[in-house]
């Protein structure tokens, strides 16, 4: 039942990936102009041309580093915020303003404002922790407020210190959520890196050379760097999720 | 002898009786309890009875400072432990776990593992909850209480899901670990039979006032279904019937 199970959960992702190549393959078919829409076999073979240049591997490596460290910077105060909003309802009623008002400006505005103030290699990072926090924050939230009411009162008859509930009750059925959130989070983070990268023209990233293939009509290239970027972040989502199966095993 | 967390117990007189006094309790617009005075006898085991929402509940959470209340209650000790209706136990951690979860840095192994030795399950140790039967999770949560160095022990309807074996096992266990520290106990129930068995006095709620306040004689636990002037006492001040 188990190995049936596993089959099926590995053979429907494939399928669709499978339609989704089918239904491009027949659309450049019938376009017939590489330039406006390059055929998957046209695509891969520039994928994996980029596989031999050393510069694909330096962005592919700058924008992972700039996504994990702006990941950091939005996971860890999203954790703080969570806390002290379940916590302190004073705390809730400063941090949820606070939260709906980066929620509502606009990504583009941020982009190209933050663009405007910073080092184009800051940039990137500065934007996708601004946009990834209120949605970690969001999950968070959620994470933390799912944590059993009763096991949080049998800590305080039993005096529990503080820290040792943050560390044994809070921390791991938080888990669940935390990793849940952070894999999405993470997904969606190197897209908005990458986004900002081609907007501030980053030099030595993935989102710069996109620019630069979106510029010189270089169609199978763009297509090519797309399926980097879509495998970077299915990988490291599914990376995420992994580690967090690892850790909650008591589930 | 000290028992088996070190402390000079086992002796009742050392135990001072909890006075609650003048006690006002509202639930938003229900009154619970009107000046409301009771003493629980250090180093007994007193069992509260009542028809549900009487207070019964009300009454453990106050004296473990979970619910706000006006009056006074002194001589709490400042360690309860408290045995829920459920067992409440992190799903994360294992029934080793769990009670040194509550014992912080006075957790000891030899003594975590004398205690689930008493209560049967030292080869549980290692399990986490959900692969607990949920007798042997209201053990753990039993052997959590004992395990705590608590002068006071408060309990809500523990025993009100289990079969009746099972029941009758776990109040053994109870009394067992009881007995060796003699430590207050408040018991809540609506089980006449589960209060004849594992209490030294019975007081009944009715309105937020006590209804009736039965002492019994003789040494706990009690045997299951014998024919008891106690029991009797406590069905018929349930019902409401004078005593006899």
């Amino acid at each position: 039942m188990k190995v049936y199970k596993r089959l099926i959960n590995c053979i429907f992702p494939i399928l669709v990936v499978a339609a989704i190549f089918l239904a491009w393959w027949i659309a450049a078919l019938a376009i017939n102009a590489s330039l406006i829409l390059p055929s998957p076999s046209e695509s891969l073979r520039a994928f994996f041309a980029y596989f031999g240049e050393a510069s694909f591997w330096r962005a592919i490596g700058n924008t992972m580093w700039r996504s994990l460290y702006s990941f950091v910077f939005s996971f860890v105060p999203a954790i703080v915020f969570a806390l002290l909003a379940n916590r302190y309802r004073y705390a809730r009623k400063l941090i949820d303003p606070f939260i709906a008002f980066i929620r509502s400006v606009p990504t583009m505005s941020v982009i190209l404002i933050l663009i405007i103030w910073l080092n184009p290699k800051i940039a990137p990072a500065v934007v996708a922790i601004i946009v990834i926090f209120p949605t970690l924050y969001s999950s968070f939230s959620a994470a933390v407020s799912s944590i059993d009411a009763k096991l949080v009162q049998m800590s305080a008859v039993y005096r529990v210190s503080m820290a040792e509930r943050i560390w044994k009750l809070y921390l791991p059925n938080m888990a669940p959520g935390l990793f849940e959130g952070s894999a999405s989070g993470f997904s969606l983070n190197i897209k908005l890196v990458i986004a900002a990268e081609a907007l501030a023209h980053t030099t030595a990233s993935i989102g710069s050379m996109m620019n630069f293939s979106q510029a010189l009509l270089e169609t199978q290239d763009l297509f090519a760097l797309t399926i980097a970027a879509v495998i970077l972040s299915v990988v490291c989502e599914w990376a995420i999720r992994l580690v967090g199966r690892a850790v909650i095993r008591w589930k | 002898m000290g028992d088996t967390f070190g402390r000079q117990g086992g002796d009742p007189m050392e135990m001072k009786n909890i006075r609650l006094e003048n006690i006002g309790k509202n639930y938003a617009k229900a009154q619970v309890y009107d000046h409301f005075s009771l003493e629980i006898e250090g180093g007994k085991i007193t069992c509260l009875l009542g028809e549900s929402g009487c207070g019964k509940t009300t009454l453990l959470n106050m004296l473990a400072s979970l619910t706000p209340y006006e009056g006074k209650i002194s001589n709490v000790p400042p360690r309860i432990s408290y045995i829920f209706q459920e067992e409440r136990l992190l799903p994360n951690l294992t029934v080793y776990g769990n009670i040194r979860y509550v014992l912080g840095k006075d957790a000891d192994r030899d003594k975590i593992m004398d205690v689930l030795e008493k209560v049967e399950l030292a080869g549980k140790a290692d399990a986490y909850p959900k692969e607990l039967s949920g007798g042997q999770a209201q053990r753990v949560s039993i052997a959590r209480a004992f395990a705590y160095p608590s002068e006071l022990i408060l309990m809500d309807e523990p025993f009100s899901s289990l079969d009746t074996g099972l029941k009758i096992r776990l109040i053994d266990v109870f009394c067992k670990l009881w007995k060796e520290e003699n430590r207050t106990a408040v018991f809540v129930t609506h089980d006449a039979e589960e209060a004849y068995m594992l209490s030294h006095r019975a007081v009944v709620l009715k309105g937020g006032k006590i209804a009736a306040d039965i002492a019994a004689e003789g040494d706990v636990p009690r045997a299951y279904g014998a024919p008891s002037k106690y029991r009797e006492e406590i069905i018929r001040a349930l019902l409401g019937q004078e005593k006899a």
